[in-house]
C-alpha cells in the first residue's frame, strides 16, 4: 500500500504528464496539418463572386467537379493550354470562352473545363486576378476559394 | 520619332494594358460598355481589347502623327498623362515591357495589325502597335474599327481597378 505522501507524489506526477500531453499533442497535430497545406500551396486567393458572377460559378462548378482548386502558375505554357482546351470550341459575340484551371495555370490545357461567360464579367475578373497574382513568379501555387 | 525594339507578349483574357510604371492594380474592370468601345481607361491606365488570346507583337514609338496606318483594323487614341516612371505594357499573367517615356501629356494611338488571318479557335498573330504623340489637349476617340466593337456618340472615359 502506498503512502500518503508517496500517493500525492504519484498523483502530481500523473498530473504533469497529463497537462504536457494536453499541450503538446494538439501543436503536434497542427503542425502536421500546416505541413500539410505548406507542401501543397504557396498562397491562397479569395475570389469574390459578388463582383464576377459568372467566372465565380463556372470556377465552383469546375473545381466541385474535379479540376484542381490550385493554380501553379506557368505564364509561358498560356498559349500552349489554350490552344489545347478550347480546340473546337467556336467563339460567341458578347461572350468569352472561360477556362478552368485557367491557361496561364500548370494544370490548364487539354481537359479544362470551358463556359461560355459574359466578356465584361470575364475580362474584369482577368483584371482581378491580374492585380492579385502579378506579384508571384512562376512556379507559385496558388490555391483559389470561391466566396 | 523613335522607335523601341519590339518584344512579343502572350495575351491572356482578350486584354493589353498600358499603365504607368510602378502603378498600384494597374488592371481595370470592364463594363458592357468598355467591351463595345474597346478600351478601359483611367488616369495611368488604359487596357484595350485584343482581337485573339494568343503570342502577339508590340510595338512603341515615341513622337509621330496621330493617324489611323492602312493596314490596321483597330484604330483607338486616348488621353494619356505618363508619370517620371515611363510605362508598362503588359497582359493578365504575362511579361512586362517597360519603356522610358518623358513625362508628359500625350496622344496615345493603340492599333492593331492581323499578322496572320484567324484560325479556327481564333488564334492568329497580331501586332500591336502603341504611339505616344505629345499633345496639350489629348482627346480620346476612335478612328478606325472592326465588326467587333461599337462606335458610340460618347466614350466612357471612367474605370474602376479590378480590386
Amino acid at each position: 500500500m502506498f503512502h500518503v505522501k508517496e500517493k500525492k507524489f504519484l498523483f502530481s506526477v500523473f498530473f504533469v504528464l497529463s497537462m504536457l500531453l494536453a499541450t503538446v499533442l494538439p501543436q503536434m497535430y497542427t503542425s502536421e496539418e500546416t505541413a500539410q497545406a505548406a507542401s501543397s500551396y504557396d498562397a491562397t486567393l479569395t475570389f469574390p463572386s459578388s463582383q464576377y458572377p459568372y467566372t465565380a460559378d463556372h470556377i465552383r462548378d469546375a473545381i466541385a467537379s474535379g479540376h484542381s482548386s490550385v493554380c501553379t502558375i506557368d505564364r509561358d505554357g498560356a498559349d500552349q493550354n489554350r490552344e489545347e482546351s478550347l480546340r473546337g470550341i467556336p467563339t460567341k459575340p458578347g461572350y468569352d470562352r472561360d477556362e478552368w484551371p485557367m491557361a496561364m495555370c500548370e494544370e490548364g490545357g487539354a481537359g479544362a473545363d470551358v463556359r461560355y461567360v459574359p466578356s465584361s464579367d470575364n475580362r474584369g475578373s482577368g483584371a482581378w486576378v491580374g492585380n492579385q497574382l502579378s506579384k508571384y513568379p512562376d512556379g507559385t501555387r496558388v490555391k483559389f476559394y470561391v466566396y | 520619332m523613335k522607335k523601341f525594339p519590339e518584344g512579343e507578349l502572350h495575351i491572356s483574357y482578350s486584354q493589353i494594358t498600358v499603365f504607368n510604371k510602378g502603378l498600384e492594380n494597374p488592371y481595370s474592370d470592364w463594363t458592357d460598355k468598355h467591351i463595345n468601345q474597346g478600351f478601359v481607361w483611367r488616369e495611368g491606365t488604359v487596357s484595350f481589347g485584343t482581337l485573339s488570346d494568343s503570342l502577339c507583337k508590340i510595338e512603341v514609338i515615341l513622337g509621330g502623327e496621330i493617324t489611323a496606318s492602312a493596314e490596321a483594323i483597330r484604330s483607338i487614341v486616348v488621353p494619356f498623362t505618363t508619370a517620371d516612371t515611363g510605362i508598362t505594357i503588359s497582359s493578365i499573367l504575362s511579361k512586362e515591357y517597360n519603356f522610358v517615356i518623358p513625362a508628359g501629356s500625350y496622344e496615345l494611338l493603340f492599333e492593331a495589325f492581323p499578322l496572320e488571318p484567324p484560325s479556327e479557335n481564333d488564334f492568329f498573330k497580331v501586332q500591336y502597335s502603341f504611339t505616344f504623340a505629345e499633345s496639350k489637349s489629348p482627346k480620346a476617340r476612335i478612328l478606325k474599327h472592326d465588326g467587333d466593337l461599337l462606335s458610340p456618340e460618347t466614350l466612357l472615359m471612367t474605370g474602376e481597378a479590378a480590386v
